[in-house]
């Protein structure tokens, strides 16, 4: 059993939406949905009663977390919403009544009913790209270099993301080539990794919010 | 029509369904109202078979409606089983009914009609319970609708009992449609009491002040489930709460009641009309308030 998960740096992700165009693009997403939205947090006073431009802020890609204890997957009364050996919580679209108890019972709100079909949406991780060695276009496209793909079971100094190649090559050469997320962003420790809220879901993603760099100090997590 | 819409209609009828048996069942254990056994029983049964057509109008693939009996821990997989067990529960009252000559029907079919409407009501909360969500994973949901099925059942029995002219069923009705709306209230109050104390318990878990980035500028904060309590309590829906919900859906059948107590003392089968007439206007406030209430819960959940 794996728990594949996604790591995002939000000192590095810029919100350029890259990854929301990027997911579109490679699942054909319908117009108005969503599998990833990028998120703004903010702008909030840094201290109670503080003034502008003394404020906090920073994007948020949400999308499915592939919870741990995934309650979508507890409430679908079909058993489409299932929990796959490689951690991720896959729809069987095949088996789903679009009843929408999943949609209702997802505390983050990414799951929709696709219009066209009638039946329960969201991300997959890519697993048609995944199963074949590739990154998941949110992270594959990233355009601050911010996301990360990985197995949790492995840690998290085991997820990768897509690196600039020391030569050129060819499109597949410069895909392939890939760097550890500790190589690729800016020291941190584990009390700069968060989650979402967690109500007894378990969620498996991850995101990178430094509070200080050094002395320094940075933003704070309000999510 | 609006799925939410669906839903709301769902569980007004199905609770109506689960207070017309529930009481009946009561009737044929404690104060045999043999002549209402056939008429609660299809009254029951249709409404329940109404109440999970409304489900299925609700989905976006209906036809794939028997797909949703085969996940034992899902509550709409419970809720689904709920119905049938009810229908099937119907069907016995109106067979065993249909074999004695008063109508009369054994008292073991009388306790399983209180289970079936007890199980029907706690499956369907069931189903709307969600537990990763602040406010909604409260079972007090369940106090909610078993006041309303009560309130529904009692106003119902009376109506059916002076139609049918069964004086049973009658003083019965007139005995405790006061005391159903009072449970019906306090069934509300508990849930608001624990919606109130698990959302408050989870804003302070939480500080989000999420918008999307595409709408960098006035982009609307998320409504936390605090400020929804307080839009449903004193805020764009309080009309519809305060004078649906709670003066139309409970005050109004409470005085039905008393005044079903004061006007209907002596021989109840004389004063049927009246009582008819107060346990009609008790059972139409009642939906209709039950009605803005779940326009409210749209909004809580």
């Amino acid at each position: 059993m794996s728990q594949y998960a996604v790591v995002t740096d939000l000192n590095r992700c810029t919100g350029c939406l890259a990854c929301t165009v990027a997911c579109k693009a490679a699942n054909g997403v319908p117009v108005g949905n969503f599998w990833i939205r990028s998120m703004r947090v903010g702008p909030v006073t840094k201290e109670e009663g503080g003034q502008f431009p003394d404020v906090d802020m920073y994007f948020l890609p949400m999308q499915c977390q592939h919870c741990a204890t995934p309650e979508c997957v507890t409430v679908c009364p079909t058993g489409a919403s299932i929990k796959t050996e490689n951690g991720t919580v896959q729809i069987d679209k095949e088996q789903c009544i679009g009843c929408g108890a999943c949609l209702s019972a997802c505390p983050y709100g990414v799951r929709y009913i696709n219009e066209d079909s009638n039946v329960a949406e969201k991300c997959t991780l890519c697993s048609q790209l995944v199963e074949q060695g590739e990154l998941p276009a949110c992270v594959a496209q990233c355009g601050a270099r911010a996301r990360f793909f990985g197995d949790l079971d492995e840690g998290i100094d085991s997820f990768e993301g897509p690196w600039r190649p020391e030569a050129a090559g060819t499109y597949e050469e410069q895909q392939a080539v890939r760097v550890k997320i500790r190589d690729a962003v800016q020291p941190f420790e584990d009390d700069d990794l968060h989650q979402l809220p967690d109500t007894g879901n378990a969620p498996s993603n991850y995101y990178i919010l430094r509070h200080h760099y050094g002395d320094r100090r940075d933003r704070e997590w309000r999510s | 029509m609006n799925s939410q819409v669906y839903l709301a209609l769902y569980t007004l009828v199905t609770c109506l369904g689960a207070g017309v048996l529930g009481f009946q069942g009561a009737a044929c254990v404690r104060w045999r109202s043999e002549r209402l056994n056939k008429a609660s029983a299809i009254v029951a049964g249709a409404l329940a078979l109404a109440g999970i057509a409304l489900f299925a109008l609700r989905l976006g693939r209906p036809e794939r409606l028997f797909g949703g009996f085969a996940n034992l821990t899902s509550g709409v997989t419970l809720a689904l089983y709920g119905v049938v067990l009810f229908v099937v529960v119907c069907v016995t009252m109106l067979v065993m009914s249909s074999r004695t000559e008063d109508g009369s029907v054994p008292r073991w079919c009388g306790i399983a009609a209180i289970v079936a409407s007890v199980l029907l009501v706690a499956g369907m909360t069931c189903g709307a319970v969600l537990s990763a969500k602040p406010g909604a994973g409260l079972y007090t949901l369940m106090a909610l609708y078993l006041g309303a099925a009560l309130l529904f059942g009692s106003a119902a029995h009376l109506v059916l009992g002076a139609l049918l002219k069964d004086e049973a069923a009658c003083k019965t009705g007139r005995a405790t449609l006061a005391v159903c709306a009072v449970l019906a209230g306090v069934g509300l109050v508990a849930y608001l009491v624990w919606y109130g104390l698990d959302t408050q318990a989870a804003a302070q878990a939480t500080k989000s002040t999420y918008s999307m980035s595409t709408h960098m500028i006035g982009g609307a904060k998320q409504v936390v489930a605090t400020d929804k309590l307080a839009v449903v309590m004193s805020g764009a829906q309080a009309v519809l709460f305060w004078g649906g919900s709670v003066a139309c859906g409970i005050v109004a059948p409470l005085a039905c009641g008393v005044a079903a107590l004061v006007v209907g003392k002596g021989d109840v089968l004389e004063k049927r009309g009246v009582l008819a007439v107060l346990g009609l206007a008790a059972l139409v406030c009642a939906l209709a308030g039950g009605w803005c209430l779940r326009l409210c819960l749209a909004t809580l959940v």
